[in-house]
């Protein structure tokens, strides 16, 4: 009896991973010595809450790509350029607060889904390389619009550099929609701020995802995802459902963005998005999600764990070391590290 | 056949357009494309014998650059200096570069089919660990005794980090010769070992001579009567070649190196590692480990790796810390494609024709740029973007190869 306890505690871990136990024992660790080095605890958990709900329709795009079972979209850069774009239009035309970012989440959408279906085809003919593929499509993508952004007619005189030509690097909202869901209905409990709005437009996204997982065409897709032979017998459209993944991915990366950039106050153009798909990954495959199967809980889990680590760890590292950037080092270390673990996973499960 | 070729003949192209626009002088423009052939060449060299094992492009020949940077700051360290010091950091590199490559291998082993983006990955992932230990252990846990190397602080190693006058580009400058004797004497030296092997042939087994077989001393023969011409007829050709300086000793490594890769290709090792590229399976039915096999192939290219990133801190003469090893695997992995190698298939031809395409893009783009659109960050970027697009391009070309030759299998079967 007490040795298939254990073994039942030990099935339980195997299931839940070493990484995941390691993380989770890590942001208990930091979050103690937050306390212990009696650092401004309400303001960090502030940050933490902000961190998880501009991050969560990012990490949100993963789930129709690994339904579709093109594994994980290491091409997310394709959908934040549409939404950088959509929003600088916002930002030409002077649109300002929450209609502001609403406008450009509707724009950014026809480019997303033309960007995301002219990707789709390329998607389909590269099966089984899908992830290595996209991650370069999404350098080439980022690399190509830096050199858009140095050329494209934007002309508002606050959003363009004063000399030379084209757009800034880094433009803050503050004239624009800066913070606008953040503060949007915005309760302080216990010293916290706790952006209501904004978790309530993430909310929104992920029941939206929960529902269309549920749906029809959900379950069409993640049939095509789990299996294509079999899908394809019972009359599932493969690469149909593989492009409906793929632009879906590729509309919520837009839409992530610009709920990101209004929570951070500024837009990042230029080299910024190159790599901002891997913390996305990382956070999924840390809430428990595979490139092969993924659930809305592993997205918010993922997200929370992943969010409140780097929000609890830049106050710690930063107090005990203040010489360099030991919180960017640890998140490199975690985030490609887990990645490996789930690469490493992947293979043993499958095929040989 | 064109299709194949299509990524080098675009490149022959873009290189011909960059260098007309930058309108830069003859002698510039053979000096600049040298430097960098030398500079580069053996960190593009170092990915073939993962090619060859099936593998793929070995991006973590990152883990090389890192363990040659580390060689160089275990020999600062201890203020070796001068061409001297370089070898104790390739010797300290070795067996750094060597434990990298296996684990690197035993990774791949789990992840086979997906080595390419465990690579990558596994790239940033070193990085990660590669600046903990140089950013926060140096100094505190691991013992400097160059105080030089040290933030003032003394947590953490400095950036970037700069050789002594004696040591920057020792190994270049042990033999240097205009590139105009080089051309001289290799052309003679190529012209005496055919002329050689024809009389061995003639007087030694008694064949007749047959001008087929001598097809490279006629080659070599019209090379040197056409470098001549160039020579007296055009004087701008001529001060190019007499003014571009070439580093002999390197050359000479480069040279060893291309040697050992060929003679790898003739050895059981060799022969092994090409079986296991073939099929797994079909190899693991002939008796060999094929586990062991990819472990020695990524072993092989990750030293060599550190010898070509230590090749390249010497020329330069310093290295950012932090960052110098972040672009190595993904500009040589760019050279290798644009020279018309592929997935399955690399030679050392295509490494030295991506190396000479790829630089001179490289070079000239940031000029063009500024010729063009008067903005030299338009070319800059240009340069980057056509990097990521040629690994984007190589991928997916073979990506589509594979899925159309299984498609065509599987209904060929079902006939």
């Amino acid at each position: 009896m007490k040795y298939a306890g254990i073994a039942r505690v030990k099935a339980g871990l195997k299931s839940f991973g070493l990484p995941r136990i390691v993380i989770l024992l890590f942001i208990l660790f930091l979050n103690m010595m937050l306390f212990v080095l009696d650092l401004p605890v309400a303001l960090t958990f502030s940050q933490c809450l902000v961190r998880v709900g501009i991050n969560i329709v990012l990490s949100l795009a993963m789930a129709p790509c690994i339904m579709a079972g093109t594994g994980m979209n290491f091409a997310l850069p394709l959908g934040i350029e549409c939404g950088l774009v959509a929003g600088m239009i916002s930002l030409q035309f002077n649109m300002t607060g929450i209609a502001g970012i609403a406008a450009a989440m509707l724009i950014s959408i026809p480019f997303s889904v033309a960007a995301g279906y002219a990707y789709s085809l390329l998607v389909n003919r590269v099966k089984g390389s899908e992830m290595m593929v996209s991650t370069y499509v999404g350098f080439s993508v980022v690399a190509l619009m830096c050199i858009a952004w140095l050329i494209l007619p934007f002309s508002h005189p606050s959003i363009v550099w004063p000399i030379g030509k084209g757009l800034r690097t880094t433009i803050t909202l503050d004239a624009w929609y800066d913070r606008a869901l953040n503060n949007l209905w915005a309760l302080k409990l216990w010293g916290v701020d706790v952006p209501v709005g904004l978790f309530l437009v993430a909310g929104l996204f992920c029941l939206a995802m929960w529902l269309f997982m549920r749906s029809k065409a959900g379950l069409m897709m993640k049939a095509a995802g789990a299996n294509p032979k079999y899908a394809l017998a019972n009359g599932i459209k493969v690469d149909s459902m593989r492009a409906l993944g793929t632009i879906l991915s590729t509309v919520l990366g837009g839409v992530g963005i610009i709920i990101y950039a209004q929570g951070f106050g500024f837009y990042q153009l230029y080299n910024a998005p190159l790599m901002m798909a891997f913390p996305a990954i990382s956070a999924v495959l840390i809430g428990g999600a595979s490139p092969k199967k993924i659930s809305i809980l592993n997205i918010v889990l993922g997200t929370v764990m992943f969010q409140t680590m780097l929000a609890v760890a830049v106050p710690v590292a930063n107090s005990m070391i203040p010489e360099g950037n030991l919180s960017e080092v640890v998140r490199t270390i975690v985030s490609n590290g887990v990645i490996l673990y789930a690469l490493s996973r992947m293979q043993s499960g499958s095929k040989e | 056949m064109l299709i194949d070729n299509v990524v080098t003949i675009l490149f022959c192209v873009i290189c011909a357009a960059e260098i007309i626009l930058a309108k830069q002088s003859f002698a510039y423009i053979v000096d600049q494309i040298c430097t960098r052939l030398f500079r580069n060449l053996i960190l593009i060299l170092a990915l073939l014998v993962p090619v060859w094992a099936g593998m793929g492009l070995n991006f973590s020949i990152v883990l090389g650059a890192m363990a040659a940077q580390i060689g160089v700051i275990f020999v600062l360290n201890f203020n070796m200096s001068g061409f001297l010091g370089l070898l104790a950091a390739f010797l300290a590199s070795v067996p750094l570069s060597l434990i990298f490559g296996y684990m690197a291998g035993r990774l791949f082993n789990r992840t086979k089919g997906q080595e390419m983006i465990t690579g990558m990955i596994l790239g940033f992932f070193s990085k990660g660990i590669y600046d903990l230990v140089l950013m926060f252990l140096c100094g505190p846990v691991i013992p400097i005794r160059n105080k030089d190397l040290l933030l003032t602080s003394g947590v953490g190693l400095t950036t970037p980090i700069t050789l002594d006058r004696a040591t920057r580009s020792a190994i270049n400058k042990l033999w240097q010769l205009p590139l105009d004797q080089v051309i001289i004497v290799g052309l003679a030296a190529f012209l005496a070992f055919w002329i050689l092997r024809a009389v061995i042939g003639r007087f030694g087994r008694g064949e007749r001579i047959d001008l087929g077989k001598l097809r490279g001393l006629i080659a070599g023969m019209l090379a040197g009567v056409a470098y001549f011409a160039l020579r007296a007829g055009s004087p701008l050709f001529l001060f190019a070649m007499q003014t571009t300086v070439i580093p002999v000793a390197t050359g000479i490594i480069i040279a060893t190196v291309c040697l050992y890769i060929a003679y790898l290709s003739r050895t059981k090792l060799g022969s092994d590692i090409a079986a296991v590229g073939q099929n797994r399976a079909i190899a693991s039915a002939m008796g060999i480990k094929v586990n062991v096999i990819r472990i020695s192939a990524i072993m092989i290219s990750t030293l060599l790796a550190a010898l070509g990133q230590l090749v390249f801190i010497q020329e330069i003469g310093n290295f950012t810390t932090y960052s110098a090893h972040e672009n190595v695997g993904t500009f040589a992995i760019a050279a290798l494609l644009v020279g018309g190698a592929s997935i399955k298939k690399a030679s050392i031809s295509h490494a030295l024709l991506g190396a000479f395409l790829f630089h001179t893009m490289f070079i000239f783009s940031p000029i063009a740029g500024k010729n063009l659109f008067n903005d030299a960050q338009v070319g800059e970027y240009f340069r980057v973007f056509a990097c990521y697009a040629v690994i984007a391009a190589a991928l997916a070309l073979h990506a589509w190869k594979t899925s159309v030759a299984q498609k065509n299998a599987s209904t060929s079967e079902e006939k």
